[in-house]
C-alpha cells in the first residue's frame, strides 16, 4: 500500500494523466491555444475530478456494481453542470472560449478513469488525495501546453507579450496541427526525461 | 451481495434526485446573474446596431421579444428582435435588427449548439453578409435571393426560414407603409 504522499504525488509526474497515461487528450488538444484557455481547462477538470472522486468514494458501498457505470455519470454531470452554469455566470469569457468542451468534461477519460480505477476502491481521504495530485497534474500539463503553443504562436504569455515586436508568431501552432506538433514534442521530451531518471 | 433489480433501480432513483436538487439549487444562484449579463450584452447589441436610439419599448408576440427602437425626436428608427431558429444542434438564439425601411442591417448570435467549424459560420461574416441587406419584401429564399452554406445547410436554411418568418411579424407588427 503506498503512502498518502505517494498517493498525492504519483498525479504530478510519475503516472500525470496528460503526458504519462495519456488520458483526456480531446480537450489538450483542442482548447490548448493559449495558457488562460489552458489553464482555466485544467482548473475545470481539476474541480470535477475532486468532487467526483469524493462523492464516489462515499457511495462506493452502497452502489451495485451493474449499475455502477450509470450511478458515476449522474455524479461526474452533475458537477459537470454546476461548472458550466458557474463558468458561464462569472467567468463568461472562458466559457465561451471553452464552449462545448465544458459539457465535454462528462466523458473526460481522466474523471472517469480515476472513478473506475481509484476512487470506488479507495477511502475519501486516499480519493481526495489523489484527485488532487491528477487534478493538478492535468492543470499543470494544459498550461504548459497553453504557455508552448501562446508563446511561440502568438508571442505572449497570459496575455503578456513576451516576445516583443519583432517577433514573427508561428500562426501554425494556434491551429489544430499546432496542437499535435506541441504534445508530440513534449511526450518525446518527457519519455526521453522519465528515461534518463530510470522512472518507469 | 445480492443485487436485485428493485435496489439498482432505487439506487439510481435516489442518487438522480439527490443530484436534481443539487442542480436546480445552483442553477437558482446563478441564472439570473447569466440572465442579467445576458440582457447588458444584449443592450449593448441594441446600441450597435442603432448607436443613434434614445428609447425602446419591448414587445412581446408569440413567444419571442421585439424591441422597438425610436431616437430623440421620438422618430421610429427600427425594430430589433430576440428571437429563435432551429439549427443542426437545437435551438439558435439571435438578435436581428431592422430598420425603418424594412431592411435588415445586422444580426448577432447570442447562443447555438451548432458544430464548431462548420454550423457556426452562421456566427461569421460569411454568413451574415448574405442577409444584411435584405429587405422584408424580398423572398428570403434559399436559392432565389440568398444561398445557404454549402457543407452548413441545415444551420444556414434554419436560420434562413427563421429570419423569413421574423421579417414577416415585423412587416406585419412595426412596418406600416
Amino acid at each position: 500500500m503506498s503512502t498518502l504522499a505517494q498517493e498525492f504525488s504519483k498525479g504530478l509526474l510519475k503516472e500525470n494523466p496528460t503526458f504519462r497515461l495519456l488520458l483526456g487528450m480531446c480537450p489538450t488538444l483542442a482548447i490548448t491555444t493559449s495558457a488562460f484557455f489552458g489553464f482555466g481547462m485544467g482548473v475545470s477538470v481539476f474541480f470535477v475530478l475532486l468532487c467526483s472522486n469524493i462523492v464516489i468514494s462515499v457511495i462506493r458501498n452502497f452502489v451495485p456494481d451493474k449499475v455502477r457505470m450509470p450511478a458515476y455519470i449522474l455524479v461526474i454531470a452533475t458537477f459537470v453542470t454546476i461548472t458550466d452554469m458557474v463558468l458561464n455566470a462569472f467567468v463568461p469569457e472562458l466559457h465561451k472560449a471553452l464552449g462545448i468542451f465544458i459539457p465535454l468534461i462528462v466523458v473526460n477519460c481522466i474523471i472517469m478513469g480515476r472513478a473506475e480505477a481509484f476512487a470506488r476502491k479507495n477511502n475519501v481521504i486516499r480519493s481526495i488525495l489523489d484527485a488532487l495530485g491528477m487534478g493538478v497534474g492535468v492543470t499543470m500539463s494544459l498550461t504548459l501546453v497553453g504557455i508552448i503553443r501562446e508563446l511561440f504562436g502568438a508571442g505572449s504569455i497570459f496575455g503578456y507579450n513576451i516576445m516583443g515586436t519583432a517577433f514573427e508568431p508561428m500562426g501554425v501552432l494556434a491551429t489544430p496541427p499546432g496542437a499535435f506538433i506541441t504534445l508530440g514534442i513534449l511526450l518525446g521530451l518527457f519519455n526521453y526525461a522519465f528515461k534518463r531518471l530510470g522512472i518507469e | 451481495m445480492r443485487e436485485s433489480g428493485l435496489r439498482m433501480a432505487l439506487t439510481l432513483l435516489i442518487i438522480g434526485a439527490i443530484c436534481g436538487g443539487l442542480l436546480s439549487m445552483v442553477n437558482g444562484f446563478t441564472a439570473p446573474v447569466i440572465e442579467e449579463r445576458a440582457m447588458t450584452e444584449f443592450l449593448q447589441a441594441l446600441e450597435g446596431f442603432f448607436p443613434e436610439v434614445e428609447d425602446y419599448e419591448a414587445q412581446e408576440i408569440g413567444d419571442e421579444v421585439f424591441y422597438y427602437c425610436t431616437d430623440n425626436s421620438g422618430n421610429f428608427i427600427g425594430v430589433v428582435g430576440q428571437v429563435k431558429a432551429d439549427g443542426y444542434g437545437g435551438k439558435i438564439s439571435y438578435d436581428l435588427a431592422v430598420n425603418n425601411s424594412g431592411d435588415i442591417i445586422g444580426m448577432r448570435i447570442s447562443s447555438h449548439g451548432e458544430t464548431p467549424g462548420i454550423g457556426d459560420v452562421i456566427t461569421r461574416e460569411e454568413f451574415q453578409s448574405r442577409v444584411i441587406g435584405l429587405n422584408y419584401a424580398d423572398p428570403i429564399s434559399p436559392g432565389v435571393d440568398v444561398d445557404t452554406v454549402s457543407g452548413a445547410t441545415i444551420s444556414t436554411g434554419g436560420m434562413l426560414s427563421s429570419i423569413r418568418r421574423v421579417m414577416d411579424i415585423i412587416g406585419e407588427n412595426f412596418m406600416t407603409n
